[in-house]
């Protein structure tokens, strides 16, 4: 289902736009074309549900998943790489992967929860492609499409070998993601934060009724023809309305502010002492449950009531 | 013990999970950037839902209240209702609300509506305000008002309920109050249960002079002189008396929702009870399923005619059995007079006969109107599925129609009723008797 307000999600577009042209750019001129073509197509199909409710659009974006993962199957699998046309094909999907899932979450999931994991997904899948990228061999000016496919199954291999180590107690610090950064990258990847939350922060009831926001038109109402009495239809007319926040209040955002703030708390601190950004991280996550079960089981422990499920605010709409 | 509490929603719930997710991926990734986006999200959540928490903490019972106004307390089947009600809140932040005010299902809401969500801030009240049309016969109460807060972003609701109801009864309106059955019913007096003592009865009227023909024993001596004599004349009693017997057993809920066999009894016997009334009848009611479950002695009152319609307005069916003798022995004990009982049963039991003369032998007359279980139901329109029920009926059918012809047997009058009709029933009933066709 399409959430209102999905469109921020586009916000996240220009983080993985950057990562899959940084993937492709700097790759042998044919390859580096298919690739780009194939970047292309995916990018406009995955795109293009946000912008019109045609089913068309959606079919469209359903192929793409398909498409991608049977191109660098079949490409990988049957040992086309090294054909020109086969590592572009294998490149361009591979490039194509993390803007495919924060948008393919975005668009199809179903619950807010799926979309923050769809953004820590594709921010992985784009750390992967960067370490890929910095990781094939160049030669002269260019390097290999194949090369570039290769280092991307080669970076997953290397994490995957690093947390095996780590578990067995050495160090974690020679997992290829934990060194992978690029500035432009994080920034961008901050933008497409904003957009898988600003997405949520409108006011909407917990099944994403939308609750008044702006002031209803006041259309007179035509008096109904029932047999009631004269002072209950001024009840009637004097009775309580839909009624917007006051001006300047906007729901959610001074706890959007305060995630940010401990986002670049957390941000500096990884910069100056990262062993103690980790333990704040950890301690944080731990008070942060405590407080929010405490807050459940206090207001929980006030009494149990009878009601079993909030209405729903699509019901305060006048029935008649 | 206040009722409130705050819940998560699955959005805040999902949120905070996805937070979680993004952290433990993050610690997989070995990468600070994925971290970032975790504590961000948790945070974010975490923060919002405790801040909710405590920025809503004036919905609660003890801060809120109700006031409703004067609204409808009885109506009509089918008839309009009103309902207007304005809860005010104590200090605190403004959220956004939900208030609910919870109305049965059969009232409907016609105008206005029981529901609003609104932004509320402090220091002015929300009015709800609706006109409501009941649509089945019932005793039902509107409320309690639920509020349910908000959160703005939807991770978390906080609910309070506010008791406050507001009883309604709806009654069934005398749909089948035509003027056909009336003049039938107007001109079928009881038969020989009419008491008729021709001026002699027990309710004074006037005193007057004493006449030749007067009988000595009605002079008043406390208001007579030695010139003059008075005599008290009293008023002639030619009212009857009618019992209304209702089985609320589980038997009596066959067919539709809103007309079942209960329906129509309980609309046959205000049927009866209002022409009673209107010709100054005494009128008792006896609800009873294996015990009674009211029982309004014979009355002629206003309040009486009132409380009668009440009963019945919210006469429901029980899960148990009918217990016909009990039913009738109460109803022997209890009435004094002659008087004609009009039983509506589903014959649970065979009446005892020992009972049956009991009642005879002091003067009443019973009268039984038994459902037809299988024509309570609209004819299925498949011959085949019509076929299927008409099969599963049969064994309840068979012990139903043994037990009328029992009641028969046993010089009952007994008549089966379907899904309409039963007024026409009674209505031919009262005729029957004025001829003194039919025996009990």
């Amino acid at each position: 289902m399409r959430l209102p307000g999905s469109a921020w999600a586009l916000l996240g577009v220009p983080a993985f736009l950057y990562v899959g042209l940084d993937a492709i750019l700097g790759v042998d001129a044919a390859a580096a074309a298919v690739a780009l073509g194939v970047l292309a197509i995916a990018s406009v199909l995955v795109v293009l549900p946000y912008l019109t409710d045609h089913p068309v659009a959606r079919l469209g974006a359903a192929g793409v998943y398909l498409f991608l993962v049977l191109a660098v199957v079949s490409v990988v699998g049957s040992g086309a790489l090294s054909a020109v046309g086969g590592s572009g094909i294998a490149l361009g999907a591979l490039a194509a992967g993390p803007m495919v899932v924060l948008l393919g979450t975005a668009l199809y999931e179903g619950g807010l929860g799926t979309r923050v994991v769809g953004l820590a997904l594709a921010c992985t899948d784009g750390l992967v492609l960067l370490s890929a990228t910095t990781a094939a061999p160049a030669l002269g000016s260019a390097s290999l499409a194949s090369d570039r496919v290769l280092a991307y199954f080669d970076v997953i291999s290397s994490q995957l070998h690093a947390l095996e180590s780590a578990l067995a107690g050495g160090s974690a610090s020679l997992a290829p993601l934990a060194g992978a950064s690029d500035p432009a990258f994080v920034a961008l990847t901050g933008l497409a934060l904003l957009g898988t939350l600003l997405a949520i922060v409108r006011p909407a009831s917990g099944r994403g009724d939308p609750l008044p926001a702006v002031e209803p038109s006041r259309v007179p109402e035509a008096p109904p023809e029932l047999p009631l009495s004269s002072a209950f239809v001024q009840v009637l007319a004097e009775r309580s309305r839909p009624e917007p926040p006051p001006p300047g209040r906007l729901p959610g955002f001074p706890s959007l502010l305060t995630g940010l703030l401990a986002g670049g708390i957390v941000l500096a601190l990884l910069y100056g002492s990262p062993a103690s950004a980790l333990l704040a991280v950890g301690i944080g996550a731990i008070l942060g449950v405590a407080v929010v079960i405490g807050v459940l089981r206090t207001s929980a422990a006030a009494g149990s009531t009878g009601a079993s499920a909030a209405p729903v605010a699509a019901g305060a709409r006048e029935r008649g | 013990m206040p009722r409130a509490r705050v819940v998560l929603t699955p959005r805040g719930w999902g949120l905070l999970a996805g937070g979680f997710l993004a952290l433990l991926l993050g610690a997989l990734a070995v990468s600070p950037l994925i971290l970032l986006i975790g504590v961000v999200v948790s945070v974010f959540a975490g923060g919002e839902v405790v801040v909710f928490a405590f920025a809503t903490r004036w919905v609660a019972p003890d801060a809120l209240s109700v006031r409703r106004y004067e609204n409808s307390s009885q109506l009509a089947v089918d008839g309009l209702g009103t309902m207007a009600l304005e809860i005010e809140r104590g200090p605190g932040p403004g959220a956004y609300v939900e208030v609910f005010d919870r109305t049965p299902e059969p009232l409907r809401p016609v105008v206005g509506t029981p529901r609003l969500a609104t932004w509320w801030a402090s220091g002015r009240p929300v009015r709800l305000a609706y006109a409501y049309r009941a649509d089945r016969r019932g005793a039902y109460e509107i409320g309690p008002v639920i509020v349910v807060a908000h959160d703005p972003i939807g991770l978390a609701f906080r609910i309070a309920t506010l008791e406050g109801r507001w009883p309604v009864e709806a009654v069934p309106q005398a749909a089948y109050w035509r003027a056909d059955l009336t003049e039938r019913l107007r001109s079928a007096p009881l038969g020989q249960v009419l008491v008729d003592l021709r001026g002699r009865g027990s309710e004074f009227r006037s005193l007057r002079e004493y006449e030749a023909s007067d009988d000595f024993r009605t002079i008043v001596w406390k208001r007579s002189t030695f010139e003059r004599l008075y005599v008290r004349e009293s008023e002639s009693e030619n009212r009857n008396e009618i019992a209304l017997l209702l089985d609320t057993s589980r038997a009596m809920a066959v067919g539709l929702p809103g007309g079942d066999a209960l329906d129509q009894a309980v609309d046959a016997a205000l049927l009866i009870a209002r022409y009673a009334f209107s010709q100054g009848d005494h009128v008792a009611l006896l609800l009873h399923s294996d015990q009674p479950q009211v029982f309004l002695p014979l009355g002629r009152r206003i309040d009486h005619s009132v409380s009668i319609d009440r009963a019945l307005a919210a006469a429901t069916c029980t899960g148990t059995t009918f217990r016909f003798g009990s039913a009738l022995q109460l109803l022997g004990d209890r009435l004094s007079r002659p008087t004609a009982i009009f039983a509506f049963t589903a014959l649970g039991s065979e009446p005892p006969i020992e009972v049956v003369a009991r009642l005879r032998s002091a003067g009443h007359r019973l009268f039984v109107f038994v459902p037809d279980p299988i024509a309570q139901f609209p004819p299925l329109p498949d011959p085949f599925q019509a076929s299927v029920v008409e099969f599963s009926s049969v064994p309840e059918r068979a012990r139903q129609m043994r037990a009328v012809e029992i009641a028969r047997a046993r010089g009952i009058p007994t008549s089966t009723y379907g899904r309409a009709g039963l007024p026409d029933l009674v209505a031919s009933q009262f005729a029957q008797l004025r001829a003194g066709a039919a025996g009990g």
